[in-house]
C-alpha cells in the first residue's frame, strides 16, 4: 500500500539530520559587496568620463580656431581625471582583511573624504581655472574668443574682473550640478551602504 | 542580532525554516542564503510583531515571504544555471530517498502551492495556513486536496 505524502514527511524528518540550522555568519558578505562593486564601477565609469570630454574639448575649440585654450582646456580636464583617480586609489588603501563592518566604515569614510574634495574642487579650484583661461586668452587675445568681446586698451584686470563672475557663476552652477549628479547617480548605492551598516551595528549589539 | 533572540526566539521554529527553504532551494548555498536572510528579516521585523498571531505563524509568514521573493529573483536572473543547478542539487539531497523524491514532488509545484503543502505537512490547521496565505480556510481545505491529488501523479508509485 501507498504511504501517504503525511506519513512520508514526519517519518523521514524524525531520522533526518540535514535539519541542523546552517551557522549565521557573513549575512552581510553578498550584499556588501554587490554595493561596493556598484559604487567602484561608478565612480571608475564616472571619472574615466572625464578623458573623453577632454579630447571633445581640444577637438571641438580647434574647430572654432581656439586650439590653444581647447588644449588648456583639457589639459585642466586631464588634472581632474588624474586628481579624480588618486582620490579612487584610497579605496585600494583600506585593508581587505578587515571585518566587514570596519571595511564598510572606512569605505563610506573615503566615500565622504572624495565628496568632500570634490566639492571644495568647484568652490576653489574650478573657478582658479576659469580665471586662469580668462588671463590666457587675455593674452593671446587676438587669436581667442575674446577679441570679438573687447578693445585693444581693455585692461588685464577688466578681463580678469569678468574673469572671477564667469568663475563664481562656473564654481555656483558647478556645486549645484555636482550635488544633483551625486544624488542621481550615487544616492541609492549611498543610502544602501548607510542601512547595512546601521544593520550591521544593530547585529554587533 | 543578539544570541539570545536567535538562540530563544528562531532556533525553535529552525526546522520549518529549513524544511521552507530546501523546497524553494536547489543548492546548498541558496538554502544557506534564503536560511541567512530569513533570519535576518525576523530579526529585523521582531518589532512589529504584535501578538495578533502566533509567534510560529510569524515566522512561517516571514520565511514564506523571503523564500517567495527570493526564488522570483533568481529566476529573473535567469536560467542560465541550470547545469550548476543539477551539480549543486546533490548537496541537498536527504538521506532519506523518498524524502528526496517527495521534495522533488513538491518544487514541481506552483510557488504558493509549495506554501500550502509545506504547511499542510507540518500539521498547521487550515485556518492558520489560510492566515499565512491570505485565503479562506475552505479555499485552503480544496487546493489540499487538489495538490496531495497532483503530488501522487508526480510522485506515480515511486514511494511505496
Amino acid at each position: 500500500m501507498e504511504k501517504s505524502i503525511e506519513k512520508i514527511w514526519n517519518e523521514a524528518f524524525i531520522s533526518e539530520d540535514t535539519l541542523i540550522a546552517p551557522r549565521i555568519n557573513d549575512i552581510y558578505n553578498q550584499k556588501s559587496k554587490s554595493v561596493i562593486n556598484k559604487i567602484k564601477r561608478t565612480y571608475e565609469i564616472d571619472n574615466k568620463g572625464l578623458i573623453p570630454m577632454a579630447i571633445l574639448v581640444a577637438a571641438g575649440m580647434t574647430i572654432f580656431s581656439e586650439a590653444i585654450i581647447g588644449i588648456y582646456g583639457a589639459f585642466l580636464i586631464l588634472c581632474l581625471y588624474f586628481y579624480n583617480t588618486n582620490l579612487l586609489n584610497k579605496f585600494k588603501s583600506i585593508d581587505v582583511k578587515s571585518d566587514n563592518l570596519t571595511y564598510l566604515k572606512k569605505y563610506k569614510s573615503i566615500i565622504n573624504v572624495i565628496m568632500k574634495a570634490t566639492k571644495k574642487l568647484f568652490v576653489f579650484a574650478i573657478p582658479l581655472a576659469v580665471l586662469s583661461i580668462f588671463a590666457l586668452a587675455f593674452s593671446i587675445k587676438e587669436k581667442s574668443f575674446l577679441s570679438k568681446f573687447i578693445s585693444s586698451d581693455t585692461s588685464f584686470i577688466q578681463v580678469i574682473g569678468i574673469g572671477f563672475i564667469v568663475a563664481l557663476v562656473v564654481s555656483i552652477i558647478g556645486v549645484i550640478v555636482y550635488t544633483i549628479s551625486t544624488k542621481i547617480l550615487y544616492g541609492t548605492l549611498i543610502s544602501k551602504l548607510d542601512s547595512i551598516i546601521k544593520e550591521m551595528e544593530e547585529l554587533k549589539k | 542580532m543578539s544570541n539570545d533572540f536567535y538562540t530563544s526566539s528562531i532556533l525553535p521554529h529552525a526546522g520549518i525554516i529549513i524544511k521552507i527553504c530546501r523546497a524553494y532551494t536547489d543548492s546548498q548555498e541558496d538554502f544557506e542564503d534564503f536560511y541567512q536572510e530569513t533570519c535576518l528579516q525576523i530579526w529585523k521585523s521582531r518589532d512589529a510583531f504584535q501578538n495578533k498571531s502566533k509567534w510560529s505563524t510569524w515566522i512561517y509568514r516571514i520565511t514564506l515571504n523571503i523564500c517567495l521573493t527570493l526564488s522570483k529573483k533568481k529566476k529573473r536572473r535567469g536560467n542560465n544555471f541550470d547545469i550548476l543547478h543539477e551539480q549543486s542539487e546533490k548537496n541537498t539531497a536527504f538521506k532519506d530517498e523518498s524524502l528526496n523524491l517527495l521534495y522533488d514532488a513538491i518544487k514541481k509545484l506552483s510557488e504558493v502551492d509549495r506554501a500550502i503543502i509545506l504547511l499542510h505537512l507540518e500539521e498547521n490547521p487550515h485556518k492558520e495556513i489560510a492566515t499565512i496565505i491570505g485565503t479562506s480556510a475552505n479555499n485552503i481545505a480544496v487546493r489540499i486536496n487538489r495538490i496531495k491529488k497532483q503530488l501522487k501523479i508526480l510522485l506515480d508509485g515511486k514511494i511505496n
